[in-house]
């Protein structure tokens, strides 16, 4: 996962993958959720709460578990 | 879009400042290079910051089929086709399976193409040619249905005083000359504008889709008190739930592999503005994407018998439903009516950045993998660059002549394009990861996952219980190749 490169691949990190594929199986609308919240079909609501969980966990991985040693290149805007 | 708007001199006049601004941008482009080679030619010189790598991801990515198709799908489907913010979300997920180990590699062997990498990882000339000629028929035509696009919106905002076949020469044109002056440089910088116009578009969509239809919630009401539409916000069956699994596959995995794509994560200036960048990209679906489907949802509730309908040239197709919207909208008052040009812009725009990228992308792939390679390994620099250049200029022609003459037996070729790139995902993916798999079990894999897939497609069996047959083809290709990798018994590479 570390070399002595300090560069970190976070696919390689078991809770990664393990969180990916929990949320990417929690998208699929095959849960037995019924009724309507906010007014709006419930499944459709639960779709989109997992939606905006995995986009929140994909830019923490990027952001703070990616380790390049590039990462202290020149700065831009 | 524009078959219906009646856009006048004023909006007209606006269109083509901003079309001609982008020559302007080509010039700067141009004056800013920094070296005579394909380095700086096609990958901007390795420099791109964090605003222009955003933003031309954003409007590489997001093309006018996320504003027309998308919200046409909705229209049919209903909410299952909510699936499409999945999807979009998926192909981050998927740059985070291969991007850190890509890029790190890139910068070490200073890859141009996504056959560098393929010849890098594998040794095989043979197999960087094969996963060339699939990226350059996949990209081929995605820019040849960018540009019927084109051609048709300029047509129709012009009430047919600017011909189809003017509209989609006179924008090639425009995106020939500001390309072949600053190269990715150019395409990056206009994509940047296009990019902050597209994102512009659809705050105005939502905000506009919301005061001339009223909630979400109204309309989910409406449909459901309608049994002709009462499906639309039912969750998807069994069929639906596996169309849903094997749509996020097939794009997640394939969009993530658009040369296009992969050449701007060569193109980062450092690390930290690409994982930014990234990071950034993973909440545009829902920005982008669900306003799509809102705007799908609320013509689908207020407007249910739109595909009934028929204009001078035939029922009306369910992607005509934005211009539905737009219609009323601009038909209101004066300021609706200029910010309907916004949006047109906007899908200009949309439309424009993604075919300039996948020209680019396939000029160097040609120049670089086929030509360079095979024909020319002991060209120069300056040399390649200028052939580089002569094959966008020379691949225009048969693109514009196939836009023009496009016609049905054409659309199932089309349709195929992501069946067959995906077909690359094992090279891509499990090649960044994997030291035992070599080039013949990959070919091997390809061979079978294409021949599988253009079966089930010439047998019309396109979809298998909801599954697309690129999927199918796929399961087969990443079996042979997992098969080999257990054999071998090792996983990682260092």
């Amino acid at each position: 996962m570390k070399n002595k490169n300090n560069f970190v691949d976070p696919i390689r990190i078991p809770w990664v993958g393990i969180g990916i594929i929990i949320l990417l199986v929690a998208m699929i609308p095959i849960w037995p959720i019924t009724g309507n919240w906010f007014g709006v079909p419930a499944w459709a609501v639960f779709a989109l709460l997992i939606n905006v969980l995995t986009s929140l966990f994909i830019a923490f991985v990027i952001l703070r578990v990616w380790r390049d040693p590039d990462d202290e290149g020149k700065h831009d805007d | 879009m524009t078959e219906f708007l009646p856009f006048g001199p004023g909006a007209l006049i606006f269109i083509a400042i901003y079309v001609l601004s982008l020559l302007g941008i080509g010039f700067y482009a141009y004056k800013q290079r920094q070296k005579d080679n394909m380095q700086d030619f096609f990958l901007a010189g390795r420099n791109l910051g964090f605003t222009i790598l955003f933003l031309t991801l954003y409007a590489t990515q997001y093309s006018g089929n996320t504003l027309l198709g998308f919200s046409g799908a909705t229209y049919r489907n209903g909410l299952s086709f909510l699936v499409c913010v999945h999807f979009m979300t998926a192909i981050v997920v998927c740059y985070l399976l291969f991007a850190p180990q890509l890029y790190r590699l890139s910068r070490e062997n200073q890859f141009l193409t996504p056959g560098d990498f393929i010849y890098h990882r594998y040794q095989s000339q043979a197999l960087r040619i094969l996963v060339t000629l699939i990226m350059v028929y996949a990209l081929a035509n995605f820019t040849l249905a960018q540009m019927r696009t084109l051609g048709t919106a300029f047509a129709g905002i012009s009430q047919g005083r600017v011909p189809m076949w003017a509209g989609v020469v006179g924008l090639a044109l425009v995106m020939l000359v500001y390309e072949s002056l600053g190269g990715m440089r150019s395409v990056a910088w206009t994509d940047a504008i296009q990019g902050g116009m597209l994102l512009v578009g659809f705050i105005i969509l939502m905000g506009l889709a919301f005061s001339q239809f009223g909630s979400i919630p109204d309309a989910i009401e409406k449909l459901a008190s309608n049994p002709e539409t009462l499906h639309k916000i039912k969750p998807p069956d069994g069929d639906g739930v596996r169309n849903w699994i094997s749509f996020v596959l097939l794009v997640g995995l394939g969009a993530a592999i658009y040369p296009q794509a992969i050449q701007r994560v060569y193109s980062a200036r450092n690390a930290g503005i690409l994982k930014r960048s990234l990071a950034t990209m993973a909440f545009m679906p829902l920005i982008t994407a669900l306003v799509s489907v809102m705007i799908g949802l609320l013509m689908a509730a207020h407007l249910p018998d739109l595909e009934r309908q028929f204009s001078s040239n035939g029922p009306i197709p369910s992607e005509t439903v934005l211009t539905q919207m737009c219609l009323q909208i601009m038909q209101q008052s004066a300021f609706g009516y200029w910010l309907v040009v916004i949006i047109f812009a906007s899908l200009l725009a949309a439309v424009m950045s993604t075919a300039d990228s996948a020209l680019l992308s396939i000029s160097s792939m040609i120049t670089h993998d086929l030509y360079g390679q095979t024909f020319r390994p002991d060209a120069d620099q300056a040399h390649l660059t200028r052939v580089g250049k002569c094959i966008t200029w020379i691949l225009m022609i048969p693109l514009v002549w196939a836009a023009l003459a496009y016609e049905g037996n054409l659309i199932q070729l089309l349709k195929i394009k992501f069946e067959l790139l995906i077909q690359c995902v094992p090279a891509i993916y499990l090649g960044v990861h994997s030291r035992s798999l070599s080039a013949r079990t990959v070919i091997t894999g390809l061979a079978a996952g294409l021949t599988v897939t253009l079966i089930l497609i010439a047998l019309d069996w396109s979809r298998v219980s909801g599954i697309h047959s690129g999927i199918i083809g796929l399961a087969v290709n990443l079996a042979i190749c997992l098969a080999a990798i257990v054999k071998n018994r090792s996983f990682y590479t260092d």
